[in-house]
């Protein structure tokens, strides 16, 4: 590949605010963020829009990239706080979410219908939302507790418990 | 001696291999002896397993990038990076400017019809009736800017409704400020048709009209 379209002149031109750049580090990059973006929320349109807001933030940030680590661990890293901040944050968000007692966060009615045979991907849809963030965020995406109790701002024996439970879901759905 | 309530409930714990030595110890030894126990950590197993081969990458059903060129090209948002862009444009407004200038002192003491001044989508622009229909010399050259300025012209027409006001009033009026200077300069040029330095001032301009022209078709098609 020529220097100037690998992934460091890319970024480089991004940065000096060419968007054909930037538009290319987006073809490169939007599947591994949607990726995230679905798992975590459990819905299509949050993730597009969610996708779109991490773009729009790497873009302004771009300034910020120091070129230390890879630009998709970079950007995949906005896209897990502006996730988590949007949980906190955004109009979705509510009490049930942010609490930090996985007790509380009993299946809805709508997560436990005949989901007998459905894949994995729909299974994890219908986990509450903080064991579907835990889940996604260690089985999925491999962090370790303190991570995520960090990224999420959990206690890390809450994300735990968060993982049991979503783990023992999963199960219960799956067969 | 592990129950199976314990076992079940330190399972995800040992899968992933946080236990300490005495908890795995037992845990194992229970697993080894209860064979609903072992049925159970295979099964979590199978589920990481499943867990950890999901595609990294999943596309989005539609093309999420229109929305965000448009965000981030827009001047509501812009930010430091995106005033890179807007001082280019400035540049291109300011160097026509002082074209603008310089033909006014070649030209101040000809009589001249009133230049006309051309708008995003208007028929004509520099090549306008009031000024020499060809020109000496470059004459070729400038007739192919002339044929690039209209095509350019338009394909920004038609695209007109998709660029927000502010956007489509800045490009009108740095349209306009160039458009003024190629008319100055050509009618100077059909005067003085052997002064190098006014036909290199008007190819400069041209060429910052269609610089400016294919700015706008790209942020217009974004």
């Amino acid at each position: 590949m020529p220097e100037n379209l690998d992934g460091r002149g890319l970024v480089r031109r991004a940065q000096e605010g060419d968007l054909e750049a930037f538009e290319a580090l987006y073809r490169e990059n939007v599947g591994r963020v949607y990726a995230l973006c679905v798992r975590l929320t459990g819905s299509r349109s949050a993730a597009e829009d969610l996708t779109q807001e991490v773009f729009v933030r790497a873009w302004r940030k771009l300034g910020q990239f120091r070129g230390e680590a890879a630009f998709g661990t970079w950007l995949y890293r906005v896209a897990v706080n502006v996730v988590m901040s949007e949980r906190r944050t955004g109009p979705g968000s509510n009490r049930e979410e942010l609490t930090d007692d996985p007790a509380a966060l009993e299946p809805t009615s709508q997560s436990s219908g005949p989901e007998v045979g459905m894949d994995l991907e729909r299974a994890i849809a219908t986990l509450p939302p903080g064991a579907r963030q835990v889940f996604v965020l260690h089985d999925v995406e491999g962090h370790r507790h303190e991570e995520i109790a960090r990224l999420v701002g959990i206690a890390v024996g809450t994300s735990r418990a968060h993982l049991h439970r979503a783990r023992a879901r999963l199960r219960e759905v799956l067969q | 001696m592990t129950t199976c309530d314990e076992a079940r409930r330190w399972a995800d714990d040992w899968l992933d291999g946080q236990l300490s030595d005495a908890l795995r110890e037992g845990i194992e030894a229970h697993l080894a002896a209860c064979p609903a126990c072992r049925a159970h950590a295979d099964g979590v197993r199978s589920l990481l397993a499943a867990a950890s081969a999901l595609p990294r990458e999943v596309q989005p059903e539609r093309d999420l990038w229109p929305a965000i060129a448009a965000r981030v090209a827009s001047p509501a948002r812009r930010t430091r990076r995106d005033l890179g862009s807007a001082r280019r444009w400035g540049a291109v407004a300011a160097a026509a400017v002082l074209l603008v200038g310089l033909t006014a002192i070649i030209v101040a003491r000809r009589a001249r019809p009133e230049a006309e001044t051309t708008g995003v989508g208007a028929r004509s622009g520099a090549g306008a009736a009031a000024v020499p229909a060809s020109l000496p010399g470059f004459g070729e050259a400038f007739a192919e800017y002339e044929r690039a300025g209209q095509a350019l012209r338009s394909a920004l027409a038609d695209r007109r409704g998709q660029m927000s006001a502010a956007t489509l009033r800045e490009v009108e009026d740095n349209l306009r400020i160039i458009d003024g200077a190629i008319v100055s300069l050509r009618m100077a040029l059909a005067q003085n048709p052997d002064c190098s330095e006014l036909s290199t001032l008007l190819a400069a301009t041209y060429g910052h009209q269609i610089d400016l022209l294919r700015t706008a078709n790209q942020l217009a098609s974004m």
